[in-house]
């Protein structure tokens, strides 16, 4: 993380959950945004994923992601945004720890972003996962969705958006 | 800016099995550990390990994603005493090489959440080396971390002089966006 850091934006989830957390307006005053994400949902096994889109737009995503699963390693392509969370079945009080970096937001470039991201659970089974993505899209990002992935996002949930300053803006 | 250095710890004594970050402050959202490390452990990659709380029972859990430039492995233990950190060199390793990591702790403070801890690092030993994405579960009743220890967690092997960590808090906004 830079030094450079601001929170632009926090958003905790209350009582009854959340499907979706949405962050609107974001300023384009700064270089990179940062999205740090513990969350947990009511989907009943341990562990599911949550999403995010940029500008509520579905489309034009791919992905390069490595998994750890507590005993295996893998790989795979997809066409979204996704990094672990824990759900229901994990261990109570548990929830993700999933950071999304997203360099050059406001450029008219193709986005890329970085996601890590950890899926805790007192179990000799886990998710860990690393992913590097590409929004083929040229417009600049004014929103962040976090979701659940259809899934409903429980409460104590939380989601920020830093905004990243390089050296000399 | 929201990142505050808290504290700071650089081992100049070669006798240094561990030490502690006490009265951690209580007001920031996050906490980030950098460690810049090396061990006495005769081995190339060593062990090391963070307690928080001083709490020196089965509370933690862990996972990981490794690769060691030859293979890709993934392992997990529940119940565990500390949380490891990822791997340091040890002595076998080649002089002045020292790991790097980043150690991400959320809501540090919270009486609702076990503690999730992330950690993205390694060390190169110019012809071997690591780099691990490291998970951790502190899940003794949730409370607020005000205490951490980092240690070899043997008495017999000490941290290498010129080892250092740092300790952030980082804030959160109150403005949600909506």
């Amino acid at each position: 993380m830079s030094v450079f850091l601001q929170p632009i934006y926090t958003q905790t989830v209350g009582a009854g959950g959340t499907t979706l957390i949405t962050f609107n307006n974001i300023p384009q005053t700064f270089t990179d945004l940062l999205v740090v994400v513990s969350a947990r949902t009511a989907f009943a096994a341990n562990y599911q994923y949550i999403q995010v889109l940029f500008n509520n737009n579905s489309s034009s995503y791919s992905a390069t992601s490595l998994y750890g699963s507590g005993s295996a390693v893998s790989t795979n392509r997809n066409a979204q945004i996704e990094a672990g969370a824990v759900s229901a079945n994990a261990t109570s009080n548990t929830f993700s720890n999933v950071s999304i970096y997203i360099p050059n937001y406001t450029s008219s470039n193709f986005k890329s972003y970085i996601a890590d991201g950890v899926a805790e659970n007192n179990s000799t089974a886990g998710y860990d996962s690393f992913t590097a993505g590409l929004w083929s899209n040229t417009s600049t990002i004014t929103r962040v969705d976090v979701s659940g992935a259809g899934q409903t996002i429980v409460q104590n949930s939380t989601a920020t958006l830093y905004g990243v300053l390089r050296q000399g803006v | 800016m929201s990142m505050y250095p808290i504290a700071s710890y650089t081992v100049t004594n070669a006798n240094t099995v561990g030490f502690n970050f006490t009265s951690i402050p209580q007001n920031f959202t996050h906490l980030q550990l950098r460690c810049f490390g090396r061990t006495t452990n005769a081995s190339i990659g060593a062990y090391a390990y963070i307690y928080y709380n001083l709490d020196f029972s089965s509370n933690y859990a862990q996972h990981y994603l490794q690769g060691d430039g030859a293979s890709a492995t993934s392992s997990g233990a529940a119940n565990q005493i500390g949380n490891s950190l990822i791997t340091p060199p040890g002595a076998s390793a080649n002089s002045n090489v020292f790991n790097n990591v980043i150690v991400d702790i959320l809501d540090y403070t919270s009486t609702n959440k076990n503690k999730v801890i992330k950690q993205i690092g390694g060390f190169d030993n110019n012809g071997s080396g690591y780099v691990q994405l490291y998970s951790g579960l502190y899940f003794a009743t949730p409370g607020a971390i005000n205490q951490m220890q980092i240690s070899t967690g043997n008495g017999s092997v000490y941290w290498a002089v010129g080892s250092t960590f740092q300790l952030y808090g980082i804030t959160t906004s109150s403005v949600t966006g909506a």
